[in-house]
C-alpha cells in the first residue's frame, strides 16, 4: 500500500510537468514554513 | 527542534539529497548515524534524560543477548514487567495516585518518543525470545531506536525491516521518479501540518469557550461551536499526524530508509476494527501482534470450548491498553475504554450477523454499497466522539457537558 504511488507513475510518464507541480507545492510549503511563527507542536509528539 | 521547521527541514533535505554521493555503505551509515546522534542530543536536552535513555537502551540490548542464549519466558516476562512499570512511573500516570503514596509518585522524567521506544523495545525483545535470527549488533540496534525518522512520533518500525534497510541504504538517485515522489511527500506533509492541520486547529479553538468557565454564548453559538469542535479536532489530528508521517517517510527515502506507512484513508473504514488497520497502522499492527493475538491465544488455552466467543473481550483489552498508552491523565483511560468498546462491539456485531444471516448473507451484507456508506458514516461519528475525550481532560469535559446542557 503506497498512497502516493500516483506521483511516481506520473513522474515516470511525464517527468517535467510532474517536476513543475512538485516545485509549485514546494514553493507553497516553503512560504508556509517562513510565515509561521513558532512551529505548531505535533499532536503525537511526546506520547 | 521541530520536524516542521525550516531550520530542521532544509539542512536535512540538502544532506539527504547529497547522501547518495557517498559511494561506500559505511560512509552513508556514518553520515546518517551522525544526523541521528546530533538530533537525539538536541531533543534529549538534559543529562538525566540522556542517562535514562542509555540505561533503557543498554538493558534492552543486554536482555536481547540473554534471550538469544537462553530463551526463557521468565526472563522476558520479568524484564517486560520492570520496563512497563518503570515507564508508567516515569510518565506519572494519574491512576498511580490510587496505588502509591504521593511521595513515591514519578517526577515525569521522560524524553521525546519514549512511548514509541517502549513499543519498539517490546517488539524487539519478544521477537528475540521467539527465535528471530536477524544478525544483532549494538550499532544497528542503537540507530533502530534513535533514528530521527521514527524517534519523535513513530511510526513503530520493525527491527527486521530497519536492519535490512540500514545494511543497504540504497541511494534514491537510482530513479528520478522515486526521488521526485520523496520530495513531493515531504512538501505535501508540510502543507498538511501547517495549512490544513492549522486550519482545523483554528476551528477547534473557536469552541474553547465551551470548556472554559464563564461562557456567555447563545444556544445557537454553543451548538454550532460544538459541531465545529466535533468535526474539526479529528481532522486536525489526522492532518497533523499523517502530515508528519509524510515528511518522515519522504525524508527517510532520501537516505535510503523505508519508513512504514501509517495512514490509508482511515475515515473510509466501516468499523473500528477496520479503522485501526488504516489509522496509525503501525500501532494497530503492534497491538494485534503483541496484545490481541497473545491474549486470544491465552484465552483459547484457558477456555478451549468458549475461547473463540471471547475474542471480543481480547479486542477490548488490547485497545483499552492502547488507549491508555496515549497519555497519563484520566481522559486517556476513558479514551481507551471507548476504543475497546468500539472494536469489541464491531466484533460482536460481526459474530451476530454471521449467525443471523449465515455466511452468504453476511457476504451480501458486506457487499451492499448503501450499507457500507451507512456503516462508514456511523464509524466516523463514533471516532469523532472518542476524539472529544482524547482532546480534553476530565475537568474540561465536565465543563463542556455543563455548558451544553445548561438552560438559556
Amino acid at each position: 500500500m503506497e498512497p502516493y504511488r500516483f506521483i511516481t507513475r506520473m513522474a515516470q510518464r511525464r517527468f517535467w510537468p510532474t517536476l513543475a507541480a512538485v516545485l509549485l507545492v514546494q514553493v507553497l510549503a516553503l512560504l508556509l514554513l517562513l510565515a509561521q511563527s513558532g512551529a505548531p507542536l505535533l499532536v503525537y509528539q511526546g506520547f | 527542534m521541530e520536524i516542521t521547521s525550516i531550520t530542521f527541514l532544509i539542512p536535512v533535505i540538502l544532506l539527504g539529497t547529497l547522501h547518495p554521493l557517498l559511494r561506500a555503505l559505511a560512509w552513508r551509515q556514518a553520515a546518517l548515524a551522525g544526523l541521528n546522534l546530533v538530533c537525539a542530543a538536541i531533543l534529549l536536552r538534559t543529562w538525566p534524560a540522556a542517562a535514562a535513555l542509555l540505561a533503557f537502551l543498554a538493558s534492552g540490548y543486554a536482555m536481547a543477548l540473554l534471550l538469544r542464549r537462553r530463551p526463557r519466558r521468565a526472563y522476558l516476562a520479568g524484564y517486560l514487567l520492570l520496563l512497563v512499570g518503570t515507564f508508567a512511573y516515569l510518565k506519572n500516570y494519574s491512576f498511580l495516585e490510587l496505588l502509591l503514596p504521593s511521595g513515591l509518585l514519578g517526577r515525569g522524567l521522560v524524553w521525546v518518543g519514549i512511548s514509541y521506544m517502549l513499543f519498539r523495545q517490546i517488539h524487539f525483545l519478544v521477537d528475540q525470545y521467539q527465535g528471530n535470527d536477524d544478525p544483532l549488533d549494538p550499532w544497528t540496534y542503537l540507530h533502530y531506536q534513535i533514528s530521527i525518522f521514527s524517534l519523535v512520533s513513530g511510526p513503530i518500525t520493525r527491527y527486521q525491516d530497519f536492519h535490512e534497510d540500514w545494511h543497504r541504504l540504497e541511494p534514491t538517485w537510482a530513479s528520478r521518479a522515486e526521488l521526485l515522489t520523496a520530495y513531493a511527500r515531504i512538501w505535501i506533509g508540510v502543507i498538511k501540518v501547517l495549512a490544513l492541520g492549522a486550519l482545523c486547529n483554528h476551528l477547534y479553538i473557536l469552541a474553547e469557550p465551551l470548556w472554559t468557565a464563564g461562557s456567555s454564548l447563545t444556544e445557537l453559538q454553543r451548538w454550532s461551536r460544538a459541531a465545529c469542535m466535533f468535526y474539526a479536532y479529528p481532522l486536525y489530528i489526522y492532518f497533523n499526524f499523517s502530515g508528519y508521517c509524510d515528511i518522515v517517510i519522504g525524508l527517510g527515502r532520501l537516505y535510503g530508509l523505508r519508513v512504514p506507512e501509517n495512514f490509508h484513508k482511515p475515515f473510509l473504514s466501516r468499523n473500528m476494527i477496520e479503522f485501526w488497520t488504516r489509522w496509525h497502522i503501525t500501532l494497530g499492527a503492534w497491538i494485534k501482534d503483541y496484545l490481541y493475538t497473545p491474549a486470544l491465544r491465552a484465552t483459547l488455552t484457558w477456555f478451549p470450548r468458549t475461547g473463540a466467543n471471547l475474542a471480543f473481550a481480547c479486542y477490548f483489552l488490547a485497545f483499552f491498553v492502547a488507549g491508555v498508552w496515549h497519555g497519563s491523565s484520566w481522559n486517556f483511560v476513558l479514551y481507551g475504554l471507548l476504543q475497546g468498546l468500539g472494536v469489541s462491539a464491531a466484533k460482536l456485531w460481526e459474530m451476530f450477523l454471521t449467525r443471523w444471516l449465515g455466511r452468504e448473507g453476511h457476504q451480501a451484507y458486506l457487499a451492499s454499497r448503501p450499507l457500507r456508506w451507512a456503516a462508514t458514516g456511523f464509524n466516523f461519528h463514533y471516532f469523532c466522539l472518542t476524539c472529544v475525550v482524547f482532546g480534553l481532560n476530565v475537568p474540561a469535559l465536565r465543563q463542556l457537558a455543563a455548558t451544553l446542557t445548561a438552560r438559556p
